[in-house]
């Protein structure tokens, strides 16, 4: 028998040997999320969000509950049909922070028009206060520019039920505001010139929304996330007056106006 | 005058000089015998050789795939991070991994390519060259077979690979992508629910660089000189 015989024996036997040991302890923990490629569309990944002290039959109708609240909301955003968000729930399926997401896997997700993927806990009421901490990835953002990862903790009195709690996540602003943003930098990226209206329009819009949600005094990731939107905008406004591609009003824009947005913050 | 005696012995002598000697053709008649019997015996050897090695590859390619069966399972419902290990068992499983391993990449769980891509690396490093031969089958389909992530990692693991044999494959798969619209690609989109399911234009975009990249590093690779290096002198693959 050859070395080489012998290496790949030894290599095959070690392998198996790991996976025996490894498999079952892990398998159980996670799901896959088969809904990503059959749901058409652009996509909001909703991951488990975990309940703290609550038995899993009981966090597992908490999870129904908004996903239903959840998906009413965005059902009802003044979106047209072929750009409407789509929950997609992935119950099990918890991310451990950016390992999670190698740049292959945020590749093929961005494919696959997912925009946002949320996971978070709902920490036990502490001191007649609850804890909320969300984490959001928006898929489509380029990690060199923006860090696209962010954690966000929310608080408020202590609510009498978990019905309550769950009312409260779903009316999040946060979760369309980034998902817009994503929706925006994905358009312009796979359409082109024939994005740019829709996308000027969101950029707007989640501009707005994310002011109100971050309030007078945005820090670290917030500021950077408002900077890069400001930037998005301006850049479309350049892009819009030079494309040869586009027709729409923006290319009428005067230098004048292009230069209000981008000095406004928007060209960095 | 010689006498009678003398005259006979002398005509005996003759006669037996006059009688033709064992020729090759005689002794070749004579040894046919025994020669038959070898060739025989060497032929039976060699085909029952043959059909032994033929039978005990079939059984290791059943038994392989039987040991694999659960992995597979395993590792298709696997999360991203469970299915590396799912993806290098089943690689540590050589040439009856490879194929299995595409059809998880053609299957496009987001997540599971980086692993099925690094299981394709492990069977490379038992198998090389059949694993190179099935990538190959991958950019070589022209029936929309696949879609377009799997030809994208099998351009970029025939780079990773040194798969040198590939290279006119390659280069032919690359002039194909130059002039292919989303409509004529030799590979489909990932919407699966789609009746027409097309790339987008920068998906098509995405795999030719990865074929121009994976071309110029194969390239690269055949103008250095061989030192022996690389995968057969790490892994013994077969040659």
């Amino acid at each position: 028998m050859t070395s080489g015989r012998i290496a790949g024996r030894a290599l095959r036997l070690l392998a198996v040997a790991i996976a025996a040991l490894v498999l079952p302890t892990l398998a159980s923990a996670q799901a896959v999320c088969a809904d990503i490629n059959s749901v058409p569309g652009f996509k909001i990944v909703l991951d488990d969000i975990q309940f703290a002290a609550t038995p899993p039959d009981d966090q597992k109708l908490l999870m129904q509950l908004l996903i239903s609240h959840l998906g009413s909301r965005l059902e009802d955003l003044p979106d047209p049909a072929s750009s409407r968000y789509h929950l997609v729930p992935c119950p099990g399926r918890i991310p451990v922070g950016e390992a999670s997401f190698p740049p292959l896997t945020v590749r093929d997700l961005v494919t696959r028009d997912v925009l946002l993927e949320v996971w978070g806990d709902v920490f036990r009421p502490s001191g007649g206060k609850q804890l909320v901490a969300i984490n959001y990835v928006m898929m489509p953002l380029p990690r060199d520019t923006v860090n696209p990862f962010l954690q966000r903790q929310y608080e408020r009195k202590v609510v009498s039920s978990p019905d309550e709690v769950v009312e409260w996540l779903a009316g999040f602003d946060e979760i369309s505001a980034y998902a817009t943003v994503g929706r925006a930098i994905r358009m312009i990226d796979s359409q082109g010139a024939p994005a740019y209206d829709s996308a000027k329009a969101d950029l707007a819009r989640a501009a707005q929304a994310l002011g109100r949600a971050y309030g007078a005094h945005p820090v670290g990731a917030q500021k950077q996330l408002l900077d890069y939107v400001d930037a998005q905008q301006c850049a479309l406004l350049q892009r819009a007056r030079s494309d040869v591609a586009y027709k729409g009003t923006m290319r009428l824009l005067p230098q004048a106006t292009v230069d209000r947005t981008c000095g406004s913050g928007g060209n960095q | 005058m010689p006498s009678v005696a003398d005259r006979l012995a002398a005509i005996e002598k003759r006669l037996d000089e006059l009688k033709p000697g064992k020729d090759r053709w005689d002794k070749f008649e004579k040894l046919s015998v025994a020669l038959w019997a070898v060739v025989t015996y060497l032929v039976s050897v060699l085909v029952t050789g043959r059909i032994e090695t033929a039978l005990k590859e079939r059984e290791l390619h059943l038994e392989n795939v039987k040991d694999m069966q659960e992995i597979m399972v395993q590792f298709h419902s696997a999360t991203d991070q469970t299915a590396m290990s799912s993806a290098l068992a089943l690689g540590a499983h050589g040439r009856y991994a490879a194929v299995p391993l595409i059809q998880e990449l053609q299957a496009g769980v987001v997540g599971h390519r980086p692993a099925a891509e690094a299981g394709l690396r492990a069977a490379a490093a038992i198998d090389h060259d059949v694993v190179c031969r099935q990538l190959s089958g991958v950019i070589d389909n022209r029936t929309r077979l696949y879609q377009f992530e799997v030809h994208e990692s099998a351009a970029r693991l025939l780079a990773d690979l040194e798969c040198v044999g590939a290279i006119d494959g390659l280069t032919q798969y690359k002039e194909r992508l130059a002039g292919a619209t989303p409509a004529t690609a030799p590979f489909t989109g990932v919407n699966f629910m789609a009746s027409r399911n097309d790339p987008a234009a920068a998906d098509l975009d995405r795999v030719r660089t990865q074929a121009e990249a994976a071309l110029t590093a194969l390239r690269s690779v055949k103008s250095e000189p061989d030192t022996g290096a690389g995968w057969h002198r790490w892994f013994g693959g077969s040659p």
